[in-house]
């Protein structure tokens, strides 16, 4: 794991806070060019956030804390002005959200839509970014791109549009993509599909993957490097064969068990977790899991230290389980 | 488990529907959009029955029909042996009682301004209880989905989403059900609450001797909860069978294309990537490398 290609993304101590309630506790992340890297966790586990808090996207109220360095960008990401994020989004750092209607705009037509991102940020003419429009709606295997390039979004289905705001993102060769669920809300076929394209369009640009799901089928499928969020903070991090193989914290290892629909006790009942998700700020205080957690202690009271040998991998837990258990 | 032993509780025979989308040309009539096109199957007593596909495959479309929701263009729909077509809604009562459904989001079918006492009730209040006897019931469903009776006093948004999905279940089972219908009613839900409420389900459909049909497009669910399933793709049921026969050895092109794409953890820790999931090594079959087929809202064909 130690390949001497530098980072692509650092983030340092990213903290997000709503008055007095934080909602990101200081999360650590470093993702080198090529490298595709999950973050998984329930809704409410601050994925979101995290990637909202690295693109300058909070909404109003949130604060974010900490350093975000981007690399190609001579500026902190963190409490940079809208007009430097500006310049940053879409050409070195590019998104993707789960819902495809939100992201294009419902009266313009798609071509257009993916031309502009060339526009705004390169020097292209108007001409040879339509044409490039197409070319990269073509990449992104949709049929026919010069007719579908003068369609509407609402003309396409969910797939589609997906794939088009995919080809918006991946215009200007962003060295950093973060996709937020991008096939959650679609047909396992279309996803299937999608994950591909998300896989090959960053695979030929050499660029940085962060991969946000809650499906851990979908984060071994995709990435080669995990982050597990639970209340707001990364409690276990690794290769996905080691997270997903071998997990150390409790919380990874009863969301494998709910997620195996194979693994049954003696009436056929699924492996659950105990109790739910809290709301935000309502986290315990210590170990955010310590109130789900069937090992934790009263020594679990205290904010459990990182246990690995760097960020890239280790826990944050009291208690875990054996390696390899 | 020989598939039909008893008569069947539910017998759909041939079932069709159309539907006609409205008119974008003043010259020519609105598209028809046919949702089902000839489905039939039978569904024993006590069965988990599965019904798998994506958007646009008609499973709704039955559903809503099964329900007696909507009227059939032609076929036929039996439930406990009485046919519910063609009846008029003072004649349904039978099935209004004998079959409940619950759906994907449950906010959206939770009234935001009712108690939770009053959204379970509410279904008591047709069948001429005595109030008392409606407070018993009410109280009695929602120990069995695991809400206290406290629960009764609130308001539904003062619930987390899966405890929601057991206010909707609740609300179902208080007519004292035969047939449950779930369509998609985990797929909203986070993985650790997915178990949980799969396993509710599971315990509901024993212990009040319910006869589930289950509506989804998540096959690995499917198999967890059904006995049998039905394949549904462009209106047609493609394949049916036992779950485990259909999961492990699928026949129909459509239905292998299915099994493929759904990620696994096993698959994907064996070295599966993305690109395996996609269909590429099944050219043969028509709607490769395009979205499938949807009923409305779409225009795959008539772009400008």
């Amino acid at each position: 794991m130690t390949t001497p290609v530098s980072a692509v993304l650092t983030v340092d101590g990213l903290t997000v806070h709503v008055g007095s309630t934080t909602l990101v506790d200081d999360v650590d992340l470093q993702i080198r060019g090529g490298e595709r890297v999950g973050l998984i966790g329930e809704s409410g586990s601050g994925k979101t956030l995290t990637a909202l808090g690295i693109l300058g996207l909070l909404p109003e109220g949130l604060v974010a804390n900490g350093r975000v360095h981007l690399a190609g960008v001579d500026h902190d990401l963190v409490g940079a002005s809208e007009r430097q994020l500006a310049q940053v989004r879409g050409r070195h750092l590019a998104m993707v959200f789960q819902e495809p209607m939100t992201a294009l705009n419902p009266s313009m037509r798609v071509g257009a839509q993916v031309a502009e991102a060339l526009t705004i940020h390169g020097n292209q003419t108007e001409r040879a970014a339509r044409r490039a429009a197409v070319e990269l709606l073509g990449q992104v295997r949709l049929p026919d791109p010069a007719a579908l390039a003068r369609a509407y979004p609402h003309q396409l289905s969910g797939g589609q549009r997906q794939r088009v705001v995919l080809a918006i993102a991946l215009a200007n060769d962003p060295a950093l993509l973060i996709c937020d669920e991008p096939s959650t809300a679609l047909d396992v076929t279309v996803q299937a599909q999608v994950l591909d394209l998300v896989v090959a369009g960053v695979e030929a640009r050499a660029a940085a993957l962060l991969f946000i799901t809650h499906d851990l089928a979908v984060v071994a499928t995709v990435c080669e490097r995990v982050l597990v969020m639970y209340g707001g903070r990364v409690v276990e991090a690794g290769t996905v064969h080691d997270v997903l193989t071998a997990p150390r914290h409790p919380y990874t290892r009863g969301l494998l068990a709910a997620s195996d629909l194979d693994r049954t006790d003696e009436r056929g009942r699924l492996v659950t977790i105990a109790g739910s998700v809290p709301p935000a700020g309502r986290f315990p205080a210590g170990c955010v899991f310590r109130n789900r957690c069937p090992r934790a202690t009263v020594g679990c009271e205290e904010v459990p230290p990182w246990t690995g040998p760097d960020r890239d991998a280790g826990f944050a837990c009291f208690h875990p389980h054996g390696p390899g258990a | 488990m020989t598939p039909v032993t008893a008569d069947p509780i539910i017998s759909v025979r041939d079932l069709h529907r159309d539907y006609r989308r409205p008119r974008t040309s003043l010259r020519r009539p609105g598209l028809v959009v046919r949702a089902l096109r000839g489905v039939s199957l039978d569904v024993a007593p006590g069965e988990k029955f599965g019904i798998v596909g994506e958007s646009g495959s008609g499973k709704s479309t039955l559903l809503r029909l099964i329900a007696a929701l909507e009227a059939p263009t032609s076929g036929q729909v039996e439930v406990l042996g009485r046919s519910v077509v063609g009846r008029s809604e003072r004649d349904l009562g039978f099935l209004r009682t004998s079959l409940q459904l619950v759906f994907q989001d449950p906010m959206s079918s939770l009234d935001p301004r009712m108690r939770v006492r009053d959204i379970v009730a509410e279904p008591l209040l047709a069948q001429s209880h005595s109030r008392g006897e409606r407070e018993d019931r009410v109280c009695e469903v929602l120990t069995a989905v695991g809400l206290g009776h406290e629960a009764a006093h609130r308001y539904p948004h003062q619930f987390s989403g899966g405890q929601r999905q057991r206010i909707s279940l609740a609300r179902a089972l208080a007519p004292g059900p035969r047939i449950l219908i779930a369509d998609e009613p985990v797929s909203a839900l986070d993985v650790s609450l997915r178990a949980q409420v799969l396993n509710l389900i599971t315990d509901l459909v024993e212990s009040f001797d319910l006869t589930l049909v289950f509506v989804s497009h998540d096959l690995a669910v499917v198999r967890h909860v059904c006995d049998r399933v039905a394949v549904m793709h462009e209106g047609k049921i493609v394949e049916q069978g036992l779950t485990a026969d259909v999961y492990d050895a699928p026949q129909h092109p459509y239905t292998q294309r299915l099994v493929r794409a759904v990620p696994t953890l096993r698959r994907a820790l064996a070295g599966a990537t993305a690109h395996d999931l996609t269909a590429s090594g099944h050219r043969d079959f028509p709607t490769t490398g395009d979205d499938p087929p949807r009923a409305p809202s779409r225009r795959t064909s008539e772009r400008p």
